[in-house]
């Protein structure tokens, strides 16, 4: 009982102690410890060596932190090229040297003075000064102040200093102008912060200078020519890169960043190493700590057909499986087009809130538009009224029935039940309760036998319909599965995760590992099996798609569209032809290789 | 030292930057103070560079100097500002400089944990870091108490450290 109370007693001072060390070393990352409580702190860390090390991370995030978002990254360090460059013109080599040492110290210096952060340039009121101004805006997007206060962003309003611009959905496309005619077009899903501009010896943010940090998503900059003083600074959580002139396409992952040059030449900077490599027209690079930081040249592949739907549609499109029907949201409107002419096939007004999921069946004559709040419609195509589904809760995963017999969805309120229907008449069939934790994706087999079922633990969950009983499993990655698919042949799944550029290929013959594929560009939006089933296609948010075959699991093709991101992949009955939707409302055609001799 | 070399030493200086900055912080608690120590630091190096040999260990000189320049910092500073005694902080110096080599991989595993935060807490980091911010000045910007928001970075910084630490193990463990 004693020894029990003793534990007890021992547990609880270290908690307390914990607890101290925790205040303690804030008020350390803060600045604001008194002298008593330096010496406690000191005291503390000296008896106890478990939370000094603690306490070496702590700091440690205090500091990468402060190098992160201060900016203090994109300092010059040094001119590389000084002594080569000075000896051509005939200096001695103990006068470059000294040079060296004294413009290398003077550009430290000069530089710090530049760089350094003031605490007076954030204005007390919140109200940066304009910096450029909202040109263009489809869909959704939102301004958040930097005290967190959003608003709804409207067409041709200011931006400010320090405001976060971030485009909603898939459908959300905002164009932001500067004066002098730089014009940064933001995709679907991003999130783009405009930063102080310290860069005069005052340390006062410059109106003309330009910084931009993004989160997450894609920016297309066609960028005027900046002063050789006064490069724009494009930043990323991984990259970073000075503008003077160009055009170019940025992404930003939670692990990757990329660009791409369509104009001029940018230095790109992987941040987490400095390493720096220079990338010209019509090469990309990536940045990424799995991989080595090279530029590489854009593919040259052309589409041999397109189609630019009118009058821009296409915000969260789809391709009808078939590949002729394009199913797009647009304000309160769900529109389906012919892909081959342009024209629009069937309208049907949405009052349900937001509409943000579309899914054909696999015959392409039912929709199934789902939204962040109401309720689910099954709209037969042939038909004027659909059909309300009475699901529970926003839709996590819906998928139809190879036969297109039934339609299956997940509601957030039970992410472990199916739900399911009659496709013909919407009437409710019963549930599916499994157990493979919450469904954050579903597909069903080609035979009708069984569904994978992609959760929200990073696994897909290979699931018996007859049994009702997981068979197998594997692992794709941490966080949700957004997207699974049975091959046409019902031999491959292949998952992915919204923010991953890699997909997992599953052989369900084989059962072994996962094989990841790695796709060209960033963060994967939609996949897509040829009707043979030996291709596997992946498009990314920043407007690529990579082609692999999946017998052999090499890639075949590589393509960048001229959208801004991929937003929906279809091939054709063929196979011989694969069709990419991209925003905003652009269809291209694209050949697949003929196979080798003898396959 | 031959123009390549002088290279060799730009770049490896180069790549020292954040580690060296974040070694700083960890002794002197303030990024300003860091950064001018690290300024200082930069500037003995590059008179120095003529004596460092390619290939050698160019952190563990840079960690001498630095820890030398907290000290000379202290010195000037100990009138306005408090900080560990000498002694501790040649302790807490030594250990920084033995986890110097892991601070690529923290910093890794620091930007993925950060897009793993709930917005409010990373609007919160992002503010506080991007210019530098004092207490004072965001406790007026979100409109709350000091200690407040000190204590809302701190539980913050905890979970960055645990996501960090989960994050580390499991990597070694894979």
């Amino acid at each position: 009982m004693s020894r029990g109370s003793d534990d007890n007693g021992g547990a609880t001072k270290k908690e307390a102690e914990h607890a101290r060390f925790i205040e303690l070393a804030a008020g350390f990352c803060e600045a604001s410890l008194s002298e008593p409580q330096w010496r406690e702190l000191e005291a503390l860390l000296l008896a106890r060596p478990a939370l000094r090390a603690q306490f070496q991370t702590w700091s440690a995030i205090h500091g990468q932190l402060a190098w992160s978002f201060g900016g203090r990254s994109e300092r010059p360090l040094a001119p590389l090229t000084l002594a080569g460059s000075k000896q051509k013109r005939g200096w001695s080599l103990p006068a470059i040297r000294m040079l060296s040492i004294v413009g290398l110290a003077a550009t430290v210096l000069i530089t710090f003075l530049v760089f350094r952060p003031h605490p007076s340039v954030a204005p007390e009121n919140n109200q940066g000064p304009i910096v450029a101004s909202l040109a263009d805006l489809v869909g959704e997007a939102e301004i958040v102040s930097p005290t967190g206060q959003r608003t709804t962003a409207t067409a041709h309003q200011a931006l400010r200093l320090k405001d976060t611009l971030r485009t909603l959905g898939e459908d959300g496309f905002a164009a932001v102008t500067y004066e002098d005619g730089t014009r940064l077009e933001l995709s679907p899903e991003t999130e783009l912060q405009f930063v102080p501009y310290l860069a005069n010896p005052d340390n006062q943010p410059l109106a003309s200078g330009k910084k931009l940090l993004l989160m997450q998503g894609t920016v297309r900059a066609q960028v005027a020519k900046q002063p050789a003083d006064q490069p724009l600074l494009l930043a990323s959580p991984n990259a970073q890169m000075r503008v003077l002139g160009t055009s170019l396409t940025f992404t930003a992952t939670n692990t990757s960043s990329r660009v791409e040059l369509e104009e001029g030449q940018v230095q790109f900077t992987r941040k987490f190493d400095g390493q720096a490599v220079d990338v010209e027209a019509g090469f990309y690079a990536v940045a990424a700590s799995d991989r080595p930081l090279r530029a590489e040249p854009l593919p040259k592949l052309k589409s041999y057909a397109q189609t630019i739907l009118k009058p821009g549609g296409g915000g969260g499109a789809v391709l009808d499986p078939g590949a002729a029907f394009l199913a797009g949201l647009r304000s309160k409107v769900v529109q389906t087009w012919n892909v081959r002419t342009g024209e629009e096939t069937a309208a049907l007004k949405y009052h349900h809130g937001k509409a943000t999921r579309l899914l054909f069946s696999p015959n392409s004559r039912l929709l199934v538009i789902a939204g962040s709040d109401g309720k689910p419609l099954l709209w037969n195509l042939d038909q004027s009224a659909p059909h309300k589904l009475a699901l529970e809760g926003a839709p996590l995963a819906l998928a139809f029935s190879a036969d297109s017999k039934t339609v299956a969805l997940v509601g957030k309120n039970s992410p472990a039940a199916i739900q399911r229907w009659d496709a013909a008449g919407g009437a409710a069939l019963a549930d599916w309760v499994t157990t493979a934790g919450g469904i954050a994706s579903l597909a069903f087999a080609p035979d009708g036998k069984s569904l994978a079922l992609g959760t929200m633990g990073g696994r897909v969950v290979l699931w018996d319909i007859a049994s009702e009983r997981a068979e197998r499993t594997f692992a794709v990655g941490n966080g949700y599965v957004t997207g699974v698919l049975f091959s046409p042949d019902g031999r491959w799944i292949a998952a992915m995760r919204r923010a991953d550029a890699k997909l997992m290929l599953w052989s369900v013959e084989d059962g072994g590992d996962p094989v990841p594929l790695s796709a060209h560009g960033a963060a994967i939006h939609a996949i897509a099996f040829s009707p043979d089933s030996r291709f596997l296609a992946a498009g990314t948010h920043d407007g690529n798609v990579t082609v692999w075959t999946a017998a052999d699991k090499t890639e075949s093709l590589w393509f960048t569209t001229h959208g801004q991101s991929v937003l929906s992949l279809a091939f054709t009955a063929d196979s011989q032809s694969l069709l990419s939707a991209s925003y905003p409302g652009l269809i291209e055609f694209w050949r697949m290789p003929k196979p080798a001799a003898g396959l | 030292m031959q123009s390549h070399e002088l290279k060799q030493f730009a770049q490896e200086l180069t790549a020292l930057q954040r580690p060296l900055f974040v070694y700083l912080t960890k002794l002197l608690g303030r990024p300003v103070d860091a950064e001018d120590v690290l300024q200082e630091v930069n500037r003995i190096l590059w008179e120095k560079y003529e004596s460092f040999e390619a290939g050698t260990n160019l952190a563990a000189w840079a960690t001498r100097i630095a820890q030398y320049e907290v000290l000379t910092f202290r010195k000037k500073q100990s009138r306005q500002r408090l900080c560990f005694s000498d002694e501790f902080l040649g302790l807490l110096a030594d250990e920084a400089a033995v986890q110097l080599p892991r601070e690529s991989e923290e910093a890794q595993a620091l930007q993925s944990c950060l897009t793993k935060l709930p917005e409010p807490d990373r609007l919160l980091i992002q503010q506080r870091y991007l210019e530098d911010a004092d207490l004072r000045q965001l406790a007026a910007r979100f409109n709350r108490s000091e200690p407040s928001l000190c204590r809302s970075l701190a539980r913050i910084r905890q979970t960055l450290f645990d996501c960090i630490r989960g994050s580390l193990h499991s990597e070694a463990n894979s």
